[in-house]
């Protein structure tokens, strides 16, 4: 009975093939690491903007009436001190407008559906630059990653669908001059992929201490308890709102 | 013009995706602020017309501030401590402080409430309580306060907030 023929990988091979693996499995790791800090992003920026919308315009009501107080008490008492005290106040209260009603407050919630994580998923696993191989593909990559992360933010599966099919189009089949030079550039997407993903696990940390994320945690915190807590803080600012008007018209009426 | 140079998420532009960066964000923290103050107390129902010996009790950055009622313990928000300074501006009780928190930091969670009735009644003090002294016992300290001297001191509580 004859012996099937079987050929042994040369070392270089069996290298190329283990590389091969770790290379897939570290794209997966950095596709879901991705979306974990684009969906981060995108849920920060929201809650930041419903904040801005509920409570930051607020602030700004409140900042104005104390501007005025200021500016009244300054007629009142035209003293350097109060002068000065008007115009400190009339620059804060510019400054309150200027964030509770600026690109920001505009950012609506983001919901993206499992189909989506989907999607932007295996756009990342395919499309990510740190995969590149070259320079001419690393500037390609980065160009459609860019569009894709837009597509994501906007929850727009057609488009992310779009930007996939169009790379898919247009990636080269071709996958390298011989097994040494395409070992090197597995291993050379292999690094680059680490220091990404050494780079979202900043990212996220640096994210997760940020203000609104401290923020949006008081705020989940507190609808755990049964709470709103923008609805709170923003019932607290009227009050005060309420209170400045009181204020003002007192101080006004002996100007007559 | 505060100095709050936050991390924030946010656009370099309209067309650009959303990224990481520093930006002045006075607005947010000043909600951060609010908030913790918020998360850090508990309401109560407190009616005007209570009488006898009222008093709080109030956590301010993990620490807390015991004050009595009676032989009730409460424990306020500052709405309600502003409802209970209104009480104690008309004239009607006294604050019992049995406190074992530093006493300045008591002294000024009272004022606060002192300082808020300033705002909602600024003739109050002129026109309809001229002269009526509020008793505070703070451990072994006390003061006859007029309502404008509590107010002077809720200012220093408001610095001390921001």
């Amino acid at each position: 009975m004859p012996h099937p023929i079987i050929r042994r990988l040369k070392p270089e091979e069996e290298e190329l093939l283990r590389k091969r693996e770790e290379l897939a499995a570290i794209r997966a790791s950095l596709a879901e690491r991705e979306l974990e800090l684009v969906d981060l992003r995108s849920q920060l920026a929201a809650f930041e903007g419903r904040y801005l919308r509920q409570v930051g315009i607020l602030y700004a009501e409140l900042d104005e009436w104390k501007a005025r107080i200021s500016e009244l008490r300054a007629r009142l008492d035209p003293s350097a001190a109060a002068k000065e005290q008007a115009q400190q106040a009339r620059q804060r209260a510019h400054q309150t407008h200027e964030e509770a009603y600026g690109k920001a407050s505009e950012t609506r919630d983001f919901k993206p559906s499992a189909d989506l994580k989907r999607l932007y998923r295996e756009v990342a696993r395919r499309i990510h630059p740190d995969l590149a191989k070259d320079s001419a593909d690393l500037e390609r990559r980065t160009r459609f990653m860019a569009e894709a992360n837009r597509a994501y933010e906007a929850g727009d599966a057609e488009a992310l669908q779009r930007i996939l099919d169009e790379y898919e189009d247009g990636a080269e089949a071709a996958t390298g001059e011989g097994i040494g030079a395409e070992l090197i550039r597995i291993i050379r997407q292999i690094t680059l992929a680490k220091t990404r993903l050494s780079a979202i696990e900043q990212e996220l940390a640096a994210l997760r201490k940020s203000e609104i994320a401290l923020l949006k945690k008081q705020a989940e915190e507190r609808e755990r308890a049964g709470g709103d807590l923008l609805a709170e803080l923003a019932a607290s600012v009227r009050q005060q709102i309420e209170r400045a008007k009181k204020q003002y018209e007192a101080l006004a009426k002996p100007e007559g | 013009m505060t100095d709050d140079a936050k991390l924030q998420v946010t656009r370099k532009d309209a067309e650009s995706s959303l990224t990481l960066s520093e930006v002045r964000s006075a607005l947010i923290a000043r909600g951060r602020r609010d908030a913790e103050v918020l998360l850090t107390t508990r309401t109560i129902e407190l009616s005007d017309t209570d009488e006898g010996h009222f008093g709080f009790k109030l956590q301010w950055k993990g620490m807390n501030l015991w004050f009595l009622a009676g032989t009730r313990e409460i424990q306020l928000n500052i709405e309600d401590a502003r409802t209970l300074a209104a009480f104690l501006v008309k004239g009607c009780a006294d604050i019992v402080w049995a406190s074992p928190t530093p006493i300045l930091l008591g002294r000024q969670w009272s004022l606060c409430a002192a300082r808020e009735v300033s705002d909602v009644y600024p003739r109050a003090r002129e026109r309809d309580v001229p002269r009526r002294r509020v008793r505070v016992h703070c451990g072994n300290y006390k003061w006859h306060l007029l309502p404008f001297e509590m107010d002077r001191l809720g200012m220093l509580f408001r610095e001390t907030l921001q």
